[in-house]
């Protein structure tokens, strides 16, 4: 029974996680907090992961109860993310495997948030939403690989709704998008903003640019409240969402839907999803914010999974990958996903072949598959 | 944000010492020379380093050994986290005193990228060769992220490590030295910090753990 621990900090969340056969022994996390109005930069948010690190890792042990002999591998973020932050928290894995002799297994972020989704909720098949500050994708499974059928063509949701947060001086205590998911319920006019679904893909940063500029001259004028804007603004692109995923499942014929990633908390977009589900007889999947805000425990389970699959990384290999969640576009996007299709660079190949394995399902072959590189 | 030399029962105390200073068969050579420890936020009140002309000295900068005692406001100036280990002097190669105004289609002036070739140098001492190794491996990846345009050479040689830089870029010059600084930082920490579990552990009887 392999014990992994796994290191998580490409934004602005440090977490060390335990995980052992599925259960999660220890979660514990730490958030950079930045002052309203303001968010937070790649170097002083580093400087925060390093500063709280070590203790969060003493911490983990101590909540699993495990020593470092109890430990059979040591996962870490490979990216995407922020660069300083990643590198930071990569540094501390590589010591610490090196310290305790255990194998390095670097992690794709956005398949740490589908592995812990799938794991929490055990849902077989789904259509994955994933959603957070720094990545927007519906991911569904079809003709044997998974596919990310649609994405936003310029930023992500959570992005949007972060920097909303900051026109409005709105705290980021605990986080901005909970804030405004707050302030959202208590809103009671619908705004119409530009509702922009192109095809499979969405974008946010047009209705970003069009609020900041409507909400001054609304707020001053007295045509709508704070907390109206924060309604229209998470209805317009929650429904936005709820298109692109619908749309995904009907063409899979998919009967379940899974939402992962920090803006996966939100209440209402867990509604809309259910609503939209509900209506096609589908099932729908959504972990607390334990395991949808980013967290060390599902560095941990995606690492597991490929430590039980063989992969390792060395440490020659075990540079951070900043950007890896590439866009391209749908003739490079098919190129990519189509057997045969090996012309890619290495940065394409760590996510987008992850999302071509046949499946996610543990198995050996499956996993090798798709992290042949 | 935690005091590396805290320990378990809250006291700072000295690493592989007692806070009489004591040394214990842990502390590195370098300890005595030391003054101060790499906590994060020690770097913050120093002066940074930057790129130098030949003329000027460079900061001494050293990581200070695991097990140095943090003594407030005793660090030498300009060095972010001590004396111990010797930086070279961070060196500029002018091939020509000033770079000269191009101007531009519009009129407008810009300078040249000129053949300013900076170089900086920092060697750290550790206890064993075995943990110079493990920082230098620690830290080498995340340097060939910009090994295009600042050239870092890690080298081990016995127990010390040497790392020298070579750039053209001031800027890029500048943060690479920074950060690599605060990660050596932190390697050091952790070393510091699961060798100090494992003491704990044999002290309660338990196996060693690394």
């Amino acid at each position: 029974m392999p014990a992994v621990l796994g290191f998580e900090g490409s934004a602005n969340k440090i977490g060390v996680g335990v995980v052992r056969d599925g259960k999660v022994l220890a979660n514990p996390r730490r958030t950079y907090v930045t002052a309203p109005g303001t968010g937070f930069l790649p170097g002083d948010t580093a400087r925060h992961h390093r500063a709280v690190i070590l203790d969060l890792l003493q911490e983990a042990l101590t909540e699993a109860g495990l020593t470092s002999q109890d430990i059979d591998c040591i996962a870490y973020t490979k990216g995407p993310g922020m660069g300083a932050p990643l590198a930071s928290v990569a540094v501390v894995a590589r010591t610490v495997a090196q310290l305790w002799n255990k194998p390095l297994v670097g992690v794709n972020h956005c398949i740490g948030h589908i592995e812990m989704g799938r794991l929490i909720t055990g849902a077989i098949s789904p259509t994955v939403l994933y959603v957070s500050g720094g990545n927007t994708q519906v991911i569904s499974y079809s003709e044997h690989r998974y596919r990310i059928f649609g994405e936003t063509i310029d930023i992500a949701v959570g992005n949007c709704l972060d920097r909303f947060a900051r026109v409005l001086k709105i705290s980021n205590d605990p986080s901005p998008g909970y804030n405004i998911e707050q302030m959202a319920k208590r809103g009671k006019k619908l705004v119409e903003l530009p509702y922009t679904v192109k095809g499979m893909d969405v974008s946010f940063s047009g209705i970003l640019s069009f609020i900041e500029d409507v909400a001054q001259k609304m707020l001053a004028t007295g045509e709508c409240t704070p907390e109206d804007l924060c309604f229209s603004l998470q209805e317009t692109v929650f429904a936005m969402l709820v298109e692109i995923t619908e749309r995904a499942m009907a063409h899979c014929g998919s009967k379940e839907a899974l939402i992962v990633g920090g803006v996966g908390c939100n209440v209402r977009l867990q509604e809309m999803m259910a609503a939209m589900c509900q209506e096609r007889g589908a099932q729908l999947f959504a972990t607390d914010e334990r395991f949808c805000i980013d967290n060390g425990a599902m560095i941990a389970q995606a690492g597991w999974e490929m430590f039980q699959a063989g992969h390792r990384t060395p440490l020659r290999e075990s540079g951070i990958t900043q950007s890896v969640a590439l866009r391209p576009s749908f003739s490079e996007r098919l190129l990519l996903l189509t057997p045969g299709g090996e012309s890619f660079t290495s940065m394409y190949r760590w996510a987008w072949r992850w999302c071509s394995i046949s499946s996610f399902f543990p198995s050996s072959v499956s996993l090798r598959q798709g992290l042949s590189m | 944000m935690q005091d590396p030399d805290e320990g378990l029962d809250g006291r700072a105390v000295a690493e592989g010492g007692d806070e009489n200073g004591q040394q214990s068969p842990q502390a590195p050579e370098a300890q005595a020379s030391s003054e101060s420890s790499a906590t994060e936020g020690d770097r913050g009140n120093f002066p940074q380093s930057g790129p130098q002309d030949a003329s000027s000295p460079a900061a001494p900068c050293s990581p200070a050994a695991p097990g140095s005692h943090s003594a407030p406001g005793s660090p030498s100036p300009g060095s972010p986290v001590g004396s111990g280990a010797a930086a070279e002097e961070a060196a500029v190669v002018p091939h020509s005193e000033q770079p000269p105004l191009v101007p531009g289609p519009s009129g407008d002036t810009a300078s040249t990228t000129g053949n300013r070739l900076l170089e900086f140098s920092v060697t750290v001492p550790f206890r064993s060769a075995v943990e110079a190794d493990m920082a230098r491996r620690s830290l080498v990846s995340n340097a060939r992220r910009q090994q295009v345009i600042v050239l870092q050479e890690f080298t081990v040689n016995d127990s010390t490590l040497s790392v020298r830089w070579t750039t053209e870029d001031p800027v890029l010059f500048r943060i690479s030295i920074n950060t690599f600084l605060d990660q050596l930082s932190l390697v050091m920490r952790n070393i510091q910090r699961l060798e100090f579990v494992a003491v704990v552990k044999r002290g309660r009887g338990r196996s060693r753990e690394s």
